[in-house]
């Protein structure tokens, strides 16, 4: 035992609260004319590394595991993911524009997913595997509405969008493929790691590919007046190019 | 299909930086398998050691595709949006969109490339307003070119008339433009001299064409006469020619006789020499036979000797034939002897034995002794018979001699007088070569007298050359002046010609020769001389004279 699993969950509050910093102090210190139309953008991207810290510090509290047939199911951490992840993709939303029914199929699908991994967890054998497949396939749905979808509405988008849109979506598709990955090493799956390791894992995962998005999306902030002027000014003329000088 | 994924890979960044951490991904679970493998031996005590592994095998993987999607994928967005705006530019479009929110390099290449668009514009703008400024220039340039093309056209005109032959053409040079009104008064200027002169050239023309005329005759009237002397020139030479041809053949007769009389004369050379050449072989055979004669005599000499000498042995012979009889006696007298010793030993008895042996042994000698005698006698009456036949063989021998003595003699004699012969031959021999050679003389004489004759008659055909070729001579003389005549008088016809094609007023240069009229006049020619002697009778006979004058240098 290297480490003790409080140890991993500690560390994983720690980076999450560093994390919500950046949109809170973006949210905060921007001009106060336009605040009401970045707040949305602030406020998702806070809650994401919010809910997430406060999961953590359950864990890291020794709460939020329930017995199952099929072992001890984390129950913070799926219903940190089962929030965070439509959250995410909400995002992506907000900068690409898709149509709302559009958005909200990914958001269910995303449901899905995390449904299974839940069902998968608590079942045993092959019911198990059953709702890890069920879960695989929907990822794959989804992975498909990010690829090919979603970017048919960001084509209108200015390029400075287009760039920071295309980052977020590539760190979330590639990340997010790795947690099945974990997930049949795990315990949960083939067992080839320890509980222990697997909260390491997972941990890192999190951080990485939450606030790992969260920055990249801070960073990126500036895209969000072009976001606005362009949406805009597309209301005025539809013809007219979302170019608007340099 | 391999090829398409090739280049595919190979012309897109994103491919290449996602294969490369793919890559290192393999390389870290690879090894990480192989190290939870190894762990695997080690049994419940590893089990935390292979988790451990598995764990930092997928914090590496996280690691490396975080890396792949921020850095990578933001770096392959803006650098593949920057290139679309350049292709963009290229194709000409300057109005694309540059903006960026980056501060980096990505960043400032986004900020020169719209420096770059900037400086382009202006560039554009500056090709744009050049091109205006040339097309104002062009239309200013076009309108005065149609002022000159209007005028010039005019000039065309006044100048296309003249080039046909109407020299009273003239063109107004009042003209906006300075240069095309200073073409105008040159060209006025020029058609007033050219009229001045074409109407001189016409009046040269017709007086040069009367002179020729005038010429022509007089060159037709000398050449018939030079043609009558060449004829009889002609004749002469043909004579001259025939007498040297006769001449010659004789020539050749004479020389071919006296070469005959000399080719006798060589011969009866060689008949002397050939019959000098056999009285000395006569005199040379005559002293051979008597040398045979004098050798004959000696051999008769010895072989009279030889047969004394036979003789003289047959004699000896004989004598110790005598001799041998002698010896025969006397052995059979021994031998008798001895008979009567061995009687008288026999009488005798004992005491006379070794008496009678003595008488045996003297019987014996004798005996010998006759047998000796008679084959010593053989012998001799052997040598006697040779002797015999040699001294036969020598009679005959000497009775041959005298036979060949006697026909050596005769054969002298007819080599005396072969000799005789041969020296009368000889001097007959050289009478006639004098006489030939005499004759040789006398034919030289003859062709020494006709080759005389023959040069005179050469000189004579030369002579009559030299005038056919002075006669020739004038003859191609009086050829040249007629051509030249003929050529000036074709030439006075075309230059009349030509100027009879122009148009022009009459007194421009020609005040001192006509009559002052003022009206503009054609001048047409009829080829003949009568219209332009009539007035120039002094300018025409001065130029018949000169042309004379031509003429008598060239016959001489």
């Amino acid at each position: 035992m290297l480490a003790d699993m409080t140890v991993w969950a500690w560390l994983g509050v720690l980076a999450m609260s560093i994390g919500t910093i950046p949109p809170l102090w973006n949210w905060t210190t921007q001009p106060s004319a336009t605040d009401e139309s970045y707040a949305r953008y602030y406020a998702t991207l806070s809650s994401v590394t919010g809910v997430a810290a406060l999961a953590y510090l359950v864990m890291a509290l020794g709460f939020g595991t329930v017995v199952t047939p099929g072992g001890d199911l984390p129950v913070a951490r799926y219903l940190d993911w089962l929030i965070t992840t439509p959250l995410l993709l909400l995002y992506l939303g907000l900068l690409a524009r898709p149509p709302r029914r559009l958005l909200a199929g990914l958001i269910a699908v995303d449901v899905v997913i995390i449904a299974g991994g839940v069902a998968a967890v608590a079942t045993m054998g092959l019911v198990s595997w059953v709702f890890f497949g069920i879960a695989a396939a929907a990822y794959v749905v989804l992975v498909y509405g990010l690829l090919v979808m979603l970017p048919r509405s960001v084509s209108e988008r200015a390029d400075r969008v287009r760039a920071v849109f295309g980052t977020l979506r590539n760190i979330t598709v590639v990340l997010w493929t790795l947690y099945p990955v974990v997930w049949v090493l795990a315990p949960t799956g083939l067992g080839l790691v320890t509980p222990s390791t697997e909260m390491l894992v997972f941990v890192y995962l999190d951080i990485v590919s939450k606030v790992g998005f969260v920055i990249v999306a801070t960073a990126g902030s500036d895209v969000l007046k072009q976001l606005n002027t362009s949406n805009t000014s597309r209301q005025k003329d539809e013809s007219t190019p979302d170019e608007v000088g340099i | 299909m391999p090829n398409g994924l090739f280049a595919g890979i190979r012309t897109s960044y994103g491919a290449k930086l996602a294969l490369s951490l793919i890559g290192v991904m393999g390389v870290s679970v690879s090894y990480g398998v192989i190290v939870y493998l190894r762990a695997a031996e080690l049994g419940t005590a590893g089990a935390d050691l292979q988790s451990g592994l598995v764990g930092m095998t997928l914090l590496a993987v996280i690691g490396l595709a975080l890396i792949g999607v921020t850095v990578g994928s933001n770096t392959v967005i803006s650098l593949r949006q920057l290139t679309t705006k350049a292709e963009r530019m290229a194709e000409g479009d300057l109005n694309v969109s540059l903006e960026t929110g980056r501060a980096d390099e990505i960043g400032r290449l986004f900020e020169a490339f719209d420096a770059m668009r900037g400086s382009l514009r202006a560039e554009i703008d500056d090709a744009k307003t050049a091109r205006r400024e040339a097309e104002t220039a062009r239309r200013e340039a076009t309108k005065r070119a149609e002022i000159v093309e209007r005028k010039a056209g005019e000039y065309e005109s006044a100048m296309r008339a003249l080039a046909d032959g109407d020299l009273t053409q003239r063109v107004d040079p009042d003209s906006e433009n300075q240069a095309m009104a200073r073409i105008g008064t040159a060209f006025n200027e020029m058609a007033n001299e050219l009229e001045g002169t074409v109407a001189s050239v016409a009046t040269v023309a017709e007086d040069t064409a009367d002179v020729a005329g005038t010429v022509d005759d007089r060159t037709e009237s000398l050449r018939a006469t030079t043609g009558t002397v060449s004829a009889a020139v002609e004749e002469i030479a043909e004579g001259a020619r025939t007498q040297r041809d006769d001449l010659q053949a004789a020539t050749d007769e004479a020389e071919n006789l006296a070469s005959s009389a000399e080719e006798v004369a060589s011969t009866v050379g060689d008949v002397a020499e050939t019959a000098e050449h056999a009285a000395a072989v006569g005199d040379e055979g005559r002293e051979a036979a008597e040398e045979a004669l004098a050798e004959m005599d000696a051999i008769e000499e010895a072989t009279a000797e030889t047969a004394t000498e036979v003789e003289a042995l047959a004699e000896e012979i004989k004598e110790i034939g005598e001799v041998v009889d002698t010896i025969s006696e006397i052995a059979e007298q021994t031998n008798l002897l001895a008979l009567n010793a061995s009687i008288e030993a026999a009488r005798s008895e004992a005491d006379g034995a070794g008496f009678a042996v003595v008488a045996e042994q003297v019987k014996e000698l004798a005996e010998e002794t006759k047998e000796s005698a008679s084959e010593i006698e053989e012998r001799i009456r052997s040598v006697q018979e040779r002797a015999e036949v040699g001294a036969d063989a020598m009679d005959r021998t000497e009775a041959r001699i005298s036979t060949g003595v006697e026909t050596v003699e005769t054969s002298i004699d007819a080599l005396e007088r072969l000799a005789e012969a041969s020296e009368r031959t000889d001097t007959s021999m050289t009478e006639i070569t004098r006489a030939t050679e005499t004759q040789a003389d006398s034919i030289d004489a003859v062709v020494g007298h006709v080759e005389d004759v023959s040069t005179i008659s050469a000189q004579t055909a030369s002579t009559v050359g030299d005038v056919t070729g002075a006669v020739d001579e004038q003859e191609r003389t009086l050829g040249e002046v007629e051509a030249a005549a003929g050529s000036l008088s074709d030439r006075a016809s075309r230059l009349r010609n030509a100027v009879g094609g122009f148009e022009f007023t009459a007194d421009a240069t020609l005040a001192g020769r006509s009559d002052g009229s003022e009206a503009t006049h054609s001048v047409v020619s009829d080829g003949g001389t009568a219209s332009g002697l009539a007035d120039n009778s002094d300018f025409s006979s001065s130029d018949s004279a000169t042309a004379d004058g031509a003429v008598g240098e060239g016959v001489n």
